[in-house]
């Protein structure tokens, strides 16, 4: 009996995983606040109290994510990309999965996959806010809709506004203007969906497309984003029943890896 | 017979009246609002109380800015390039090379000897470095925009800023005062990152002369040393260096106004400007 636990420390949600060979027995997401250790280990607790476990029970555990070097709980580290794709691998392990689409708070990720399921090619953008979970956060803000309800909104809209900036300290400018010039919302929250998707899109196609294309991250939950990147991309996305928590679900798995490495 | 320039930039509009011999007359500055014709009438107005003049006394009215089509009271909209290029000629005639940073993008602008416009670079996808990006900073900061050119000039080491989007430098710039940093050497990286991407965008295009340093980021003076550091050749300031394009497009209004106001086919021709023309 192997516990292991794996901690995302994004910049906008810290996500922790404890599994116990090879199943989830429990998961947290918690909001990062100023102090990103204090928040990992807030996590940690709540993913284990679901667990039913104790911490000391916690063989291994491996951090990720922005934040990944200030978790004092873990054992060692592991990259972003590597640990996504560890938990695609596993997540969706009967779908066959060749390109991965992760939008997470502050950066986006494609990775591309071999048949062998092993990373050929990847493009990320951490440099920019545009296509990034800040920018729906952002602009919600601007149309004073919760996150949550950016999806459905969407969904009622027949005419999308066509949003021009890419720049989001711009396009904040460009909504609030959309707004006054009195188009509907659901107009322009579709218009805000088909703007990131497009990027999102530029990106996937510099890695290259193959069927089946996994959607995880925050923003996969949203359906009006789902939709949006569906008609950008072309095909139908397979998104995992908790988006969120797939990268932290790789590093756990990566933790039981290197437990074993470490024991044998 | 006087003339009337208006800029209509994304933060602010500035208006100018100059006299045949193109001298300043009048000049305005107010911020941009939603209602692009109504300010820029009342502007005219105040332009023309403030040099004692009627309408009778103006040949020509000339708009720029990217609020340009909007302004009803112009004969004709001219592109911010033309505008800063004609405004840098006329406060420094040995021109080779005009930078305009403004509140929502910049512009590089190559002019041959003649003053003729040679090639030119504009950003205006991305608000880092802008006007705009500065003003982020100086909210997140509590330090107002007039002090951000100089409470930096004394910093021994200016902080190095990571972040290069508007938006993540804002949380780099909130979290490094939270940890204590000093707001004299953010400041001052935060200039520097700015002058940087100035002076590399005027590389882009050949500097074969004096350089003229306009829009509101010119009143900068931690950015214009910076700038002046980097760039070979002299960088002119002028004295109101957030009215140079305002200028130009007096300069560029046409010459005579036809009866009864506007002349016709300028105001038809300028919302059927093609909608790249002010990159183009």
């Amino acid at each position: 009996m192997t516990v292991t636990a794996g901690l995302d420390l994004g910049s906008t949600y810290v996500k922790c995983v404890v599994m116990r060979d090879g199943q989830v027995l429990g998961h947290a997401v918690l909001p990062t606040g100023p102090d990103h250790d204090a928040t990992a280990m807030r996590a940690l607790s709540k993913a284990l109290l679901l667990a039913r476990l104790e911490r000391a029970q916690v063989e291994y555990a491996v951090s990720t994510g922005y934040g990944r070097r200030v978790a004092s709980a873990a054992d060692s580290t592991v990259s972003e990309i590597s640990a996504n794709a560890e938990g695609t691998r596993w997540v969706g392990r009967e779908l066959g999965v060749r390109t991965i689409i992760d939008i997470g708070g502050q950066d986006t990720k494609v990775i591309a996959l071999d048949d062998d399921l092993q990373i050929t090619n990847f493009q990320m953008n951490d440099k920019c806010a545009a296509g990034t979970g800040r920018f729906l956060e952002a602009l919600a803000r601007v149309l004073d809709i919760p996150l949550d309800e950016l999806g459905p909104v969407s969904l009622t809209s027949k005419s999308p506004v066509d949003i021009t900036t890419t720049c989001l300290v711009f396009a904040k400018s460009e909504v609030a203007s959309l707004v006054t010039e009195g188009h509907a919302k659901q107009d322009i929250v579709a218009g805000i969906h088909r703007a990131v998707a497009r990027r999102l899109a530029s990106m996937a196609k510099k890695v290259g497309v193959r069927e089946v294309v996994f959607f995880d991250g925050g923003p996969a939950r949203n359906i009006g984003m789902r939709r949006a990147l569906e008609s950008e991309l072309g095909v139908r996305l397979a998104v995992p029943e908790i988006p969120q928590i797939v990268t932290a679900t790789g590093a756990a798995l990566l933790a039981a890896e290197r437990l074993r490495k470490v024991k044998a | 017979m006087a003339r009337v320039g208006i800029d209509v930039g994304s933060l602010y509009t500035k208006g100018v009246l100059i006299a045949e011999d193109r001298r300043l007359l009048a000049s305005a500055v107010e911020p941009t609002t939603t209602d692009v014709p109504g300010l820029t009438e009342r502007m005219l107005a105040r332009l023309l109380a403030e040099a004692g003049l009627t309408m009778a006394d103006i040949e020509g009215i000339g708009a720029t800015g990217t609020g340009r089509r909007r302004v009803k009271v112009a004969d004709v909209a001219r592109t911010e390039i033309s505008a800063f290029a004609w405004g840098a000629k006329l406060l420094h005639p040995p021109v080779r090379l005009v930078i305009d940073a403004g509140g929502q993008g910049v512009r590089a602008i190559e002019m041959d000897q003649w003053g003729m416009m040679t090639n030119f670079r504009t950003n205006d996808k991305c608000s880092s470095g802008t006007g705009c990006f500065l003003d982020t900073m100086s909210f997140a900061l509590g330090v107002d925009m007039p002090e951000f050119g100089t409470i930096g000039r004394g910093s021994a080491c200016p902080s190095s800023i990571m972040q290069t989007c508007t938006v993540f430098a804002e949380s780099e710039v909130v979290s490094a005062v939270a940890r204590g940093g000093s707001k004299a050497d953010i400041v001052a990286g935060l200039n520097a990152m700015v002058a940087k991407r100035m002076a590399s965008l005027a590389k882009t295009l050949a500097v074969r002369g004096d350089v003229v340093f306009a829009g509101g980021m010119a009143r900068n003076r931690q950015v214009v040393e910076l700038l002046r550091s980097q760039l070979a050749h002299r960088v002119v300031v002028p004295d109101d260096p957030h009215l140079v394009g305002a200028l130009g497009a007096a300069v560029l209004a046409p010459k005579r106004r036809r009866a009864g106001g506007a002349a016709p086919e300028a105001r038809e021709a300028a919302p059927a400007s093609p909608p790249g023309e002010a990159r183009a």
